[in-house]
């Protein structure tokens, strides 16, 4: 019987190859590579250490995150058009890194001090949002000279188009995976709890079956396909994209119930976790929503699973 | 240290003797508290229902929009939620398009909170807040197709419409986001452009003064943000003052048929007694009756 898979031969659900390289920075306090296949992301670590005047807290460590995109020049990457202003993605996704890193890192621990995490993306961003050869978009027949149209414009596409520069949903993914792990290889400021994020989509279903070479299983009518860690060309055809970023580890939910939850749950059962980072965009329901919440904690407790195994297999090798 | 105080006691301070300072009054004392211990003050409204600037906890502020107040833009929205004061003006060139997508417009949406709005913002170049705003803005306006960009294209490959969607923050106290969600969706429903002729003969093009068209649009969302106070309670519409004191923020955007268009959460999640998703749940509830009471205003004023 076949089953849905997608181009590079995946199952919906599962992750791309996930390759992790602790302390190759000699240089930083402490420094990770994480890599979702080809999409990956170098973060290094440096604190406590001396902070400026102006941005001392006296009773704890002030948290610096700086994010670079591989093109571009201090997070603004090449434009088409000379905007006056310019979107800048890295300052978004360094907000949503300290919002979520700040209640988990031991700050108070290390007051008058700096902590400050560097991330370097190292994979292309999609560089095109279109699907279609650009000269083929212009129609045979009389081109129009005149706003508005008189022709009516066919319904807008499935897929919801993605801003030229906005880091993809798997890069932001593996920002935050690799500031944890480098946060990790330093070992000089404890985490409460280690977040850990993942990508997911929802693709058409008709699209994920002609377009993408998917292979959907006979009779099944489902109107759209959820995908775990979308490759780019994924995330371009996709109605919606998510990132959600769960942070493991003992009483980090408030909620009293967490032990309980994950009774039943495999790998690493019996894992707290909460969530610390949710981007959602394109169009979707409610229901869509939870599927894909409940789908990313499995996710991010398999992506646990194999980080703490690369992890220990790193730390024994530095202890030998 | 943990920071837990005790209300200054009129009496004390009376029976210092003659050469004490008069006893502050019970309002002196009061703004001196919430000066100094912004987050005992607060929890101490919300232990009796209520928010520091007299709201219920799960309460809205009032809001009002008025289109089409600027007339030198092609379309315009001045949005007061509370005190909190955004205009939105649009302004449309023409431009041509790049080769990558000869039939597409182009969308140039940016938020500013410049330094007369709060003494949070410090006058120069962009800080960091309005640069998150317009990155956060730019996306979702994209992704949701409020505005289908090949709707704007005058002659393919030769003559487009670029937009340039300004919104300024005039008064600042607290969920600019929302206000400036609001305030771009009016200007959009209040922009005209007039008609244009490219002139492939001469490569220029005309407009035609007198005849204005309305902007074919998509998806109209609404955005409404919440923040979580010390893992404890989910607060709507967060003012300037308890902004600082919410690490964690919930924005939640629905168009007109109830389907989201942006969830975003940042900080830990879940209060005592509720997983994060249980908390988004019901953030989500209270969204979709705060946009449609805004779906209403909307209407109303274009």
């Amino acid at each position: 019987m076949a089953s849905s898979s997608r181009t590079d031969g995946r199952q919906p659900l599962e992750t791309r190859a996930i390759s992790t390289k602790l302390g190759a920075l000699s240089r930083a306090d402490g420094s990770a590579r994480f890599s979702f296949g080809s999409t990956s992301s170098l973060a290094s670590f440096a604190g406590p250490i001396e902070v400026r005047l102006r941005e001392e807290l006296p009773d704890r460590a002030t948290l610096e995150v700086t994010h670079r995109p591989l093109e571009g020049v201090g997070g603004q990457p090449a434009r088409f058009i000379e905007h006056k202003r310019d979107p800048t993605p890295s300052r978004a996704l360094e907000a949503s890194l300290i919002s979520a890193l700040t209640p988990l890192l031991a700050l108070s621990q290390h007051p008058r001090s700096l902590v400050q995490l560097v991330i370097q993306s190292l994979s292309s961003p999609c560089t095109s949002y279109h699907t279609s050869s650009s000269m083929a978009d212009i129609p045979d027949g009389p081109v129009s000279h005149l706003w508005p149209p008189n022709t009516i414009l066919s319904k807008a596409d499935l897929a919801s188009p993605s801003s030229p520069y906005a880091l993809s949903f798997a890069e932001r993914s593996s920002a935050l995976n690799a500031a944890s792990l480098a946060i990790l290889d330093a070992g000089a400021v404890s985490l409460r709890a280690v977040p850990l994020a993942v990508s997911l989509a929802y693709i058409p279903a008709d699209v994920f079956v002609d377009v993408l070479g998917g292979i959907e299983e006979g009779g099944a009518t489902r109107e759209v396909q959820l995908v775990v860690d979308p490759s780019a060309e994924e995330e371009r055809a996709a109605k919606s994209r998510f990132v959600f970023g769960w942070a493991f580890g003992e009483g980090v939910s408030t909620s009293g119930r967490g032990a309980e939850q994950d009774e039943d749950m495999e790998g690493e059962g019996g894992k707290e976790a909460e969530l610390v980072w949710a981007v959602s965009e394109g169009s979707f329901s409610k229901a869509e929503f939870d599927t894909a919440l409940e789908q990313s904690r499995v996710s991010a407790s398999e992506i646990l699973g194999a980080v703490r195994e690369q992890l220990r297999r790193h730390i024994s090798a530095r202890l030998a | 240290m943990a920071a837990t105080a005790a209300l200054p006691s009129a009496s004390t301070n009376a029976e210092a003797g003659p050469s004490a300072p008069p006893a502050p009054s019970a309002a002196a004392a009061a703004a001196v508290f919430k000066r100094l211990h912004p987050a005992s003050y607060l929890a101490r409204y919300l232990a009796e229902g209520y928010r520091a600037d007299g709201r219920k906890v799960g309460e809205w502020r009032d809001v009002s929009v008025n289109a089409g107040s600027v007339s030198t833009a092609d379309g315009s929205a001045l949005v007061r939620m509370g005190d909190t004061t955004m205009v939105c003006g649009i302004k449309a060139e023409i431009a041509e398009p790049s080769s990558a997508a000869p039939t597409h417009g182009y969308i140039v949406p940016n938020i500013d909170l410049p330094a007369l709005a709060s003494s949070r913002f410090k006058p120069g170049p962009p800080g960091d807040e309005a640069q998150v705003y317009s990155n956060c803005l730019n996306d979702v306006i994209v992704s949701s197709q409020v505005l289908n960009p090949a709707s704007l294209c005058i002659s393919a490959g030769h003559a487009v419409w670029a937009l340039y969607i300004d919104v300024v923050c005039i008064n600042y106290d607290g969920n600019a986001f929302d206000a400036a969600v609001l305030a771009v969706m009016a200007a959009l429903r209040n922009t005209r452009l007039p008609k244009a002729v490219y002139d492939p003969n001469t490569n220029k093009t005309t407009c035609v003064r007198g005849e204005t068209y309305p902007l074919s649009l998509g998806r109209t969302l609404l955005a409404c943000t919440f923040g979580i106070f010390q893992s404890k309670t989910l607060l709507p519409d967060p003012s300037s003052f308890e902004t600082p004191l919410l690490p964690t923020t919930i924005t939640i955007a629905l168009d007109e048929e109830g389907t989201a268009c942006l969830v975003r959460q940042e900080g830990l999640g879940g209060v005592v007694g509720k997983t994060g998703k249980e908390v988004l749940g019901d953030a989500w509830g209270a969204a979709e009756d705060r946009c449609r009471a805004l779906r209403e205003v909307l209407k109303e004023s274009t």
